[in-house]
């Protein structure tokens, strides 16, 4: 799914969906070599804040560019900024939506503003910021 | 690794890098769903200006949280907020360094600022912005 500028609103929404299980965020350690305690040591988890492990802030982030790379502008877009502010802790098996809203468009600068959000199972908003991406533009690739 | 307030000073700086493999990408777009053409589909990617598969933006971004959580401030460190402008491409098999200094300390609010980079192999900046975050209490885990 892609949107050029000129069919992309104020308001128009999208967003993806996920249960963060242990590998995700096991893999997600390995993958980025932050073996925080706080989201691989139990032992320790327990005995902090939180009385668990959490997942990592930047994993649930990352379900946001996943919706601004695949749906809403799509592919093809150029992401220019990515502003986060992390409101509560994501924990093991918490499902996780990731939505993201226009709130600005520039059309002389072929850029838009996106309000983006994350939200677990019970509404509560675990991180919210915004994003600016430039949409794609048909001519660039037949795909 | 940990750093309380009183520790940290203006200008310390802690880094991580990491040369990004096909399979950190890969693995990465399977964990976020982040199927994206551009990092997962090479005949696509050969037509788009950057002429191969680039790396997640934000599996380039996640390094610096690594050097938050476990160097600077370190372990217990509170993530509150991670500004992010990309600047350049990031390609398979580079090595990509993710630099965090301490830019601003807030004693009264235990709170510290940080400007948050990471550059490739050529010294070239790939992404800049800054976080804001609480640095650990040794009195607790």
């Amino acid at each position: 799914m892609r949107y050029v500028i000129s069919e992309l609103y104020v308001g128009q929404s999208a967003e993806f969906t996920k249960t963060i299980s242990e590998s995700d965020v096991y893999l997600f350690a390995g993958i980025t070599g932050d073996h925080n305690p706080m989201h691989v040591n139990d032992i320790y988890a327990k005995q902090s804040r939180y009385k668990e492990r959490i997942c990592h802030g930047m994993l649930s982030s990352s379900l946001i560019s996943t919706v601004i790379g695949t749906k809403l502008p799509g592919n093809g877009s150029i992401y220019v900024e990515q502003d986060l502010v992390f409101k509560a802790p994501v924990l093991f098996g918490d499902t996780i939506s990731a939505i993201v809203e226009i709130t600005e468009i520039d059309i002389e600068k072929n850029r838009v503003k996106l309000r983006t959000y994350c939200k677990n199972q019970d509404g509560t908003i675990v991180l919210d910021g915004y994003a600016v991406v430039i949409p794609p533009k048909y001519v660039e690739s037949r795909w | 690794m940990r750093y309380e307030i009183s520790d940290l000073y203006v200008g310390q700086t802690a880094e991580f890098t990491k040369t990004i493999s096909e399979s950190d990408v890969y693995l990465f777009a399977g964990i976020t769903g982040a199927q994206n053409p551009m990092q997962v589909n090479d005949v696509y990617a050969k037509q788009t200006r950057y002429g191969e598969r680039i790396v997640h933006g934000m599996l380039s971004s996640s390094l610096i949280s690594t050097v938050i959580g476990t160097q600077l401030p370190g372990n217990g460190t509170i993530y509150v907020r991670q500004n992010i402008q990309f600047k350049a491409p990031v390609f398979f098999g580079d090595t990509i360094s993710a630099v965090v200094e301490v830019t601003d300390i807030f004693l009264e609010k235990n709170r510290v600022q940080l400007r948050t980079y990471c550059k490739n192999q050529h010294g070239e900046i790939v992404l800049d912005g800054f976080a804001s975050v609480i640095p650990p209490k040794l009195s607790r885990l």
